[in-house]
């Protein structure tokens, strides 16, 4: 009978060892901080001709979990003008800000933005940046409005890793907002 | 040369001498036996052991052991009995010296059966429809945990491309579905559709399927049915047997391998271990027409295990880790409805690959890691108590490329650690004929996340008492249990936020079964039952966007806990191999359902507008019938007859549910070849599978239609090639012989892509064993 106890107790305190082996081998619990959840909040639309300056924007500011709805800015542009349009993007929900669009420069050779003119909105869109490959990325624009209309603007963000070739329909979008557009 | 000629001619000759002299027997074979206890694995002395075809009783000796020397070939009936083990019959076709080990059931005389260690075929046959033995387990060897238990009739996948499926009870999936591995209860994130149950099949010796509310014993939340995973028997006797299973098939050129080693020390009697192992990698699956991108997956499991037994102790212990790195189907991770929208409306899906295993963005990393241990004392002959601890590591880190993280760390990842017991006493008379489980079991758990927010942090904890009684009078059992549970949830952190939330539920399961033995063939069992779940935390508080479903959910912080009323009747006639049929027919209506409900408006992110669903409560009724059967045309041929059918309805708003296995009809005509001296259990099999429409979906709530029916032809076949000692085991199966496209209604991908194309297998199994160690 002591044989018995004594093996097992051997028995016993090889498990528990392996147990506790075990339990420290994986952290049972992520280190704090270390990963942070990451928000994008902010669209920011520059449109410049000469000095004159507009800025519209899409913001969410409680991001993509969120449940409420981001809201969009109308654009309002003069027609028959030239435009300089700056895309960024931002994340406000840090202090200070996060400019998520120079990762987009970064990884420009799989990221493209898309500009989706409604019919009926008189402006016409062309790129004024390319990537390492000479495919365009889409942070520098221009944007010509001609008469007065109404329409909506789409501003489609691809992510794209190892397959853009300048397709919208490749890849899944990071950012994808609609603008309402006035041309006066 | 001349010498190697002769020798393949001799060979040859030597061959076909043998097959024409299979025909007569040589009565020289020898085989011996042990008889022991199923529950405690001690050898039951002076056994009585009947063979009908000698017409002669033999006593086996004080250590169970009995033998019969100058046997012939053939067929051989052993009747064995033992006092307080339920008497039982088994059937061999003896053809070469054989050891075998008699498990016999010490009880329940509803499920007596008795077990034999080196299952043949023969044996097998005989399975229960809602048991998976290791026969079945071989011939699916390298297949998921869901795909293997689709063998079952009335048993379903709810999968996510090829690679992941989550079994489905009833038509009830997930947090519904418990899974039992070696004891323990299985605590994964398993709210998400797409996170397959944790487990390596190869550590299986039997898979049992409880659709009600039995296994009271485990838990008292299971709503669709319980899984309970049982790993074969450690040795009994001293020596060491190990195997080696490798498979390959064609589809996604993956190639697996397992591997177990066990044994006994004939210096430490009552000592007895295995080390088992498996590593498996698969590349991108190719359909009719193209392949899925980033679909590899690489899995890698160990698993050790040990007993102890001495006189009235038994001490166990094991650990397990599930390892498995898989990635998310390029085409099914789309950016929001837009996108969705135009996956739906290609025809084949925008980014196509060619073949390859490299895994890319997205991904998944799962680790689970399970230690338990355990101890069983024999207090007497009557009363036995068992106490079992466990602890339970489940990592789920989830990779995507998102604007404005690095691409090493995860987007999401989840930690859940999970530490539980059992007490359990139990008691059996002598003549078996009543027999009690009484106990407790309780868990503690904890949930972490890091990245975006999806589901919070919080504790877990659950204690359960339960009390369980089954009684046999004559030809009627009666098994009736009840368990009480209550249950404390603490969340912890949401958002990023520490927050303080406390909820906790209290209920009482309850199941009362009734069989009735006609005779040796036919019996008929009804159940009724009841159980209820707590709602989970992803049901309670989850708010985002679930990774790769293009969806947005939000919790719903005022559920209640759901409540199932099981009610089955089941009608089961077997009569050997010759016929087997078995009808059971289930009702279960679930008060309080929880669902996610459609909003009519998407919400409107940065990334786009995403279709959202709240978490919903309602009522629904589930019912359904599951028939089988299989019938010996003659010794040759063979055929068998699945079939599922089931309606599901949402009772308060008069609708039908989502993701409800539609009917299932499964056919296969068999044909085994004579006995052959070098080949055994030769059988070729034509199986088809023909899976109807779901029309009882409704397509306006659903992101496209139900996808069209199907008919599926496939091919089987098996041999054992004998040698010296056990017989190697091959299996080969060509699944959509006829490179079918099709969608499957449960399959999250039907989406965006067909289903995987013709897909030849083939699966070789080469045991070793010595009686030395």
């Amino acid at each position: 009978m002591k044989q018995i106890q004594k093996k097992t107790s051997k028995f016993m305190v090889a498990t528990l060892s392996i147990i506790f082996l075990i339990s420290t081998l994986d952290s049972c619990k992520p280190k704090e901080d270390d990963n942070p959840e990451e928000v994008i909040t902010t669209l920011k639309l520059t449109f410049s001709e000469g000095s004159n300056t507009k800025v519209f924007q899409f913001k969410d500011a409680d991001g993509l979990g969120g449940g409420l709805d981001g809201v969009a800015d109308t654009i309002v542009l003069d027609s028959s003008k030239n435009y300089r349009l700056v895309v960024e993007v931002l994340d406000e929900s840090t202090s200070p800000l996060t400019v998520v669009s120079d990762e987009i420069l970064n990884e420009g050779v799989d990221h493209q933005f898309f500009f989706n003119i409604s019919t009926g909105l008189m402006m016409t869109h062309a790129y004024d940046d390319l990537d390492s490959k000479g495919l365009p990325i889409g942070l520098s624009n221009k944007i010509n409005s001609s008469t007065a209309s109404t329409g909506t603007l789409r501003v489609n963000l691809k992510h794209q890793p190892g397959t853009k070739n300048g397709s919208q329909a490749i890849g899944s979008s990071d950012i994808d907002v609609s603008f309402y557009t006035i041309i006066k | 040369m001349l010498q190697k000629n002769n020798f393949i001619i001799l060979f040859v000759l030597l061959f076909f001498t043998q097959l024409i002299c299979q025909g007569q027997e040589s009565c020289h074979l020898h085989f011996e036996a042990e008889v022991l206890d199923k529950a405690t694995k001690q050898s039951l002395p002076f056994s009585i052991v009947e063979v009908q075809e000698l017409k002669s009783k033999i006593q086996t000796d004080e250590k169970g052991f009995f033998q019969i020397k100058d046997l012939c070939e053939g067929p051989y009936t052993f009747i064995i009995s033992h006092i307080g083990s339920v008497s039982d019959t088994i059937r061999i076709i003896l053809k070469s010296d054989i050891h075998k080990d008699f498990f016999l059931v010490p009880s329940e005389i509803a499920l007596g059966e008795l077990q034999i260690r080196d299952k043949k075929k023969s044996e097998i046959l005989n399975s229960n429809s809602n048991k998976l033995n290791q026969y079945d387990l071989d011939r699916k060897s390298g297949e998921n945990l869901g795909t293997i238990l689709k063998q079952l009739p009335g048993l379903n996948t709810l999968s996510t491309g090829t690679g992941i499926s989550k079994p489905v009870v009833t038509g009830l999936h997930s947090i519904r579905v418990i899974t039992i591995n070696d004891g323990v209860r299985l605590e994964g994130q398993q709210w998400g559709s797409e996170h397959a149950p944790e487990i390596d099949p190869n550590t299986a010796g039997q898979i049992q399927v409880e659709k009600g509310a039995g296994a009271l014993q485990y838990s008292g939340e299971a709503i669709g049915g319980v899984i309970i995973v049982k790993p074969p028997s450690l040795r009994s006797t001293p020596g060491w047997n190990a195997y080696i299973n490798s498979n390959i098939s064609s589809v996604n050129l993956r190639g697996g391998i397992s591997g177990m080693f066990e044994g006994q020390f004939a210096k430490t009697p009552g000592f007895s271990w295995r080390l088992q192992g498996t590593f498996m990698k698969a590349g991108n699956t190719k359909t009719p027409t193209y392949y899925l991108k980033n679909t590899g997956y690489q899995e890698q499991d160990f698993s050790a295990s040990a007993n102890y037994h001495k006189n009235k102790i038994k001490l166990h212990a094991s650990y397990k880790i599930y390892q498995l790195n898989l990635g998310i189907f390029a085409g099914s991770h789309i950016g929001n409805l837009t996108d969705l929208l135009t996956a739906f409306q290609s025809e084949e899906p925008i980014d196509k690959d060619r073949f390859r295993y490299q895994i890319a963005l997205p991904s998944q990393k799962i680790n689970h890691h399970t230690a338990s241990m355990g101890m069983g004392y024999l207090l007497n002959t009557k009363n036995k108590l068992d106490i079992d601890y466990s602890y339970q590591f489940n990592k789920r880190q989830e990779f995507d490329k998102i604007l404005g993280r690095e691409e090493n760390k995860p987007a999401i990842e989840f930690y859940l650690n999970t530490h539980s017991g059992d007490i359990n006493w139990r008691h059996e008379n002598a003549n078996s004929s009543y027999i009690s489980n009484i106990g407790c079991s309780g868990f503690l758990q904890n949930n972490y996340y890091a990245g975006s927010y999806f589901i919070p942090e919080y504790g877990l904890q659950n204690i359960g008492v339960f009390s369980i009684h089954k009684i046999t009078v004559k030809l009627f059992t009666l098994e009736a249990g009840v368990r009480f549970d209550s249950k404390w949830q603490h969340i912890t952190r949401m958002k990023q936020l520490d927050v303080d939330i406390r909820h906790n539920w209290m209920g009482l399961s309850a199941n009362l079964g009734i069989l009735y033995q006609f005779d040796s063939h036919l019996s008929f069992d009804a159940q009724i039952g009841t159980s209820w779940r707590a709602p989970h935390a992803v049901e309670l508080y989850s708010e985002g966007v679930h990774h790769g479903a293009a969806a947005f959910e939000k919790g719903n912080s005022n559920l209640g806990p759901e409540r199932v009323y099981n009610t089955a009747i089941n009608m089961t006639y077997s009569e050997g191999k010759l016929y087997q049929a078995e009808v059971t027919v289930y009702n279960k209506y679930i008060k309080n359902y929880i669902y996610l409900q459609p909003r009519t408006k998407p919400v409107l992110t940065i990334r786009g507008a995403f279709p959202a669903f709240d978490y919903k409560q309602t009522d629904a009724n589930f019912l359904g019938t599951d028939i089988f059967f299989r019938i010996k045309l003659s010794n040759a041929f063979d055929i068998s007859e699945k079939a599922s059918i089931l309606f599901a309805r949402d009772l308060l708003n008069k609708n039908f549910l989502p993701f409800i296995p539609p009917n299932r009809f499964e056919n296969s005509i068999g044909y085994t070849l004579p006995i052959h001296s070098r080949l055994d259990d030769v059988r070729i099999e034509l199986n088809t599978t023909y899976v109807t429409r779901q029309n009882l979906a409704d397509d306006n709530q659903d992101l496209v239609p139900a996808p069209k029916a199907y008919f599926l032809i496939g091919f089987a076949g098996e041999l054992q090639v004998k040698t010296k000692k056990e017989p190697i085991q091959v299996f080969m199966s060509i699944d959509n012989l006829f490179n079918k496209k099709y969608r499957d209604y449960m399959n999250r991908w039907r989406y965006f892509a067909d289903e995987a194309g013709t897909n030849f297998s083939i699966r070789v199994k080469i045991p070793f064993s010595s009686k030395d160690l």
